[in-house]
């Protein structure tokens, strides 16, 4: 399986997102709960992905993108216009945010220092931590959609599906419907699977990309592991050239207690299957 | 001495010709054109950046109004990107839009210039390139005589430094210029191409396949086309298509007595 096949508005990909909000996510990192940082994760990747499929004359459709959380109730997760609504195309959530927020970030003053610069930050999905972690019934979910989502586009890049979650099924053990999930596949390519893993353990240390399980602190993180898929070699590319992550072959889409940032870093390579055209 | 120029251009199949981001200049085939201070050049508008079609045609343009003085263009790129930014800015935009043009366009270039020498020289006339990014001329005598600023088809990757409407952490656009040149002679010929023909080009003669005389053939846009879609839609054995899908542009100068 190639994972070479061009992305274009005829032929787009897709990104589905499965998001943990049960309610051990209002545990903090950094100074934030979890669920507050998977949120603006997610927001600003969202808003990433916009920017990056807008031309001068619009967004151009190169993927669909949908956001599935599970907690007190398993389902998709979009605030306002878009609740209740499972794939998008990108030009769909490009003119459909829930609300526009302003925020301040630093940027280059073109002469060595820097400036705050008031942006537009669009919200699309809101912080939710209730209830327990149905992660079989969200992974059972993600079948279902991409189900569809391949019988129309079969010849297609494959889907990408970045799961969040702090770690612990409430619903039994998930690697039966992750390995369910991951046996669907287009013909350029078996879907995606990357596990971002927040985990509670206090020994949990940071694990980028792991090659091997040898340092997984439980089997909470070792299930993770193993369902998760490896970075096809344009990923491992993008890690190496602009996240100076050197990976090796064997690196999959997992990641374990990483900060905020690296919770972003994961998100920036695991959506950049390969170049648009 | 004198030169006939000729120019051929795709945008990426599945894309209009309103969406072709390359850009040529001068942008007419001329017959004969006195070879002393002759110049053309292309550009290459990065595809992840909006509004570089503009950015493209403002540096073709600058580059052959100084006549391809390096210093007059180096110092001329802030008033273009002050120019690029006012032609966006009459453009109402939703914020998308808005944040992609902040982050700027960005653009490779690839210039030519050509001069007469001195009378009773042994070589007749000589030539200089500069290049930002990975457009890439070749200049033709049987063979490739000169590839440049790449010359195997393994040099192309997907981010090369390009000139962009944005200060970079006031990086000097000048450190990242390329600059060659040489003699030319009558029956020397120059093809500037942008990237996804050049790579094809450079691994096509790598491999063996009469990929010059391919070229010498072209007579015009039909017959450009009928190649360009043929070589998009052949496969390597890796499943690659033979030519990747990307805005094409092929810009050829022969020399004459």
């Amino acid at each position: 399986m190639p994972y070479n096949a061009e992305i274009s508005r005829g032929k787009p990909s897709c990104f589905l997102f499965l998001i943990d909000q049960s309610g051990s996510m209002q545990d903090e990192i950094n100074g934030r709960t979890k669920a507050q940082g998977v949120a603006d994760a997610i927001n600003r990747l969202l808003q990433n992905l916009v920017i990056k499929c807008a031309k001068s004359e619009g967004v151009r459709d190169y993927y669909d993108v949908g956001v599935i959380g599970y907690g007190a109730k398993t389902g998709p997760a979009f605030s306002g216009e878009l609740a209740g609504r499972g794939l998008v195309p990108i030009s769909g959530i490009a003119n459909a945010p829930a609300r526009i927020e302003q925020r301040t970030k630093k940027v280059d003053d073109g002469a060595g220092g820097l400036v705050d610069q008031t942006i537009k930050f669009p919200i699309w999905f809101d912080p939710t931590a209730n209830g327990g972690t149905p992660m079989c019934e969200a992974l059972r979910r993600a079948h279902d959609t991409l189900t569809t989502w391949i019988t129309l586009n079969g010849d297609n890049f494959p889907p990408v599906v970045i799961h969040i979650t702090d770690g612990e099924s409430t619903d039994g053990n998930p690697t039966e419907a992750m390995n369910k999930l991951k046996s669907l596949a287009t013909s350029d390519g078996a879907i995606l699977l990357f596990n971002l893993h927040l985990s509670n353990n206090p020994n949990a240390h940071t694990i980028l990309f792991a090659d091997s399980p040898a340092s997984l602190p439980d089997e909470y993180a070792r299930v993770l592991w193993d369902g998760a898929s490896p970075l096809t070699p344009f990923m491992r590319s993008v890690a190496q050239q602009e996240h100076e992550l050197d990976l090796s072959d064997g690196a999959k889409g997992f990641v374990l207690n990483g900060d905020m940032v690296s919770i972003i870093q994961a998100l920036d390579i695991g959506t950049r299957p390969s170049n648009l055209r | 001495m004198r030169v006939t120029t000729q120019m051929f251009w795709l945008p990426k199949a599945g894309n209009s010709v309103a969406e072709y981001e390359d850009a040529f200049w001068p942008n007419e085939a001329a017959d004969t054109l006195p070879l002393n201070g002759f110049c053309c050049a292309i550009a290459d508008g990065a595809t992840e950046t909006s509004f570089s079609g503009a950015w493209a045609n403002l540096l073709t343009r600058q580059w052959c109004s100084e006549n391809g003085d390096l210093a007059q263009f180096l110092a001329a790129l802030p008033t273009l990107q002050v120019q690029w930014g006012s032609e966006i800015d009459s453009v109402a935009m939703p914020w998308y839009a808005e944040e992609k043009a902040r982050a700027g366009a960005f653009s490779s270039l690839l210039g030519l210039r050509l001069f007469d020498v001195i009378p009773d020289n042994d070589w007749p006339a000589r030539w200089e390139a500069v290049a930002v990014g990975d457009s890439c001329l070749f200049q033709i005598r049987n063979d490739i005589a000169v590839a440049f600023p790449l010359s195997r088809a393994a040099d192309f990757n997907n981010s090369p430094y390009l000139l962009s409407t944005v200060s970079q952490n006031g990086e000097d656009a000048s450190e990242h210029l390329m600059i060659v040149g040489g003699k030319c002679y009558p029956g020397d010929v120059f093809y500037l191409m942008t990237d996804a023909l050049a790579c094809w080009f450079l691994r096509r003669h790598e491999e063996g396949k009469e990929i010059i005389e391919s070229l010498f053939d072209l007579d015009g846009h039909e017959k450009f086309q009928r190649v360009v879609e043929g070589q998009r839609a052949g496969k390597d054995a890796e499943g690659q298509p033979y030519l990747r899908n990307d805005d094409v542009t092929l810009y050829r100068v022969e020399i004459h007595e």
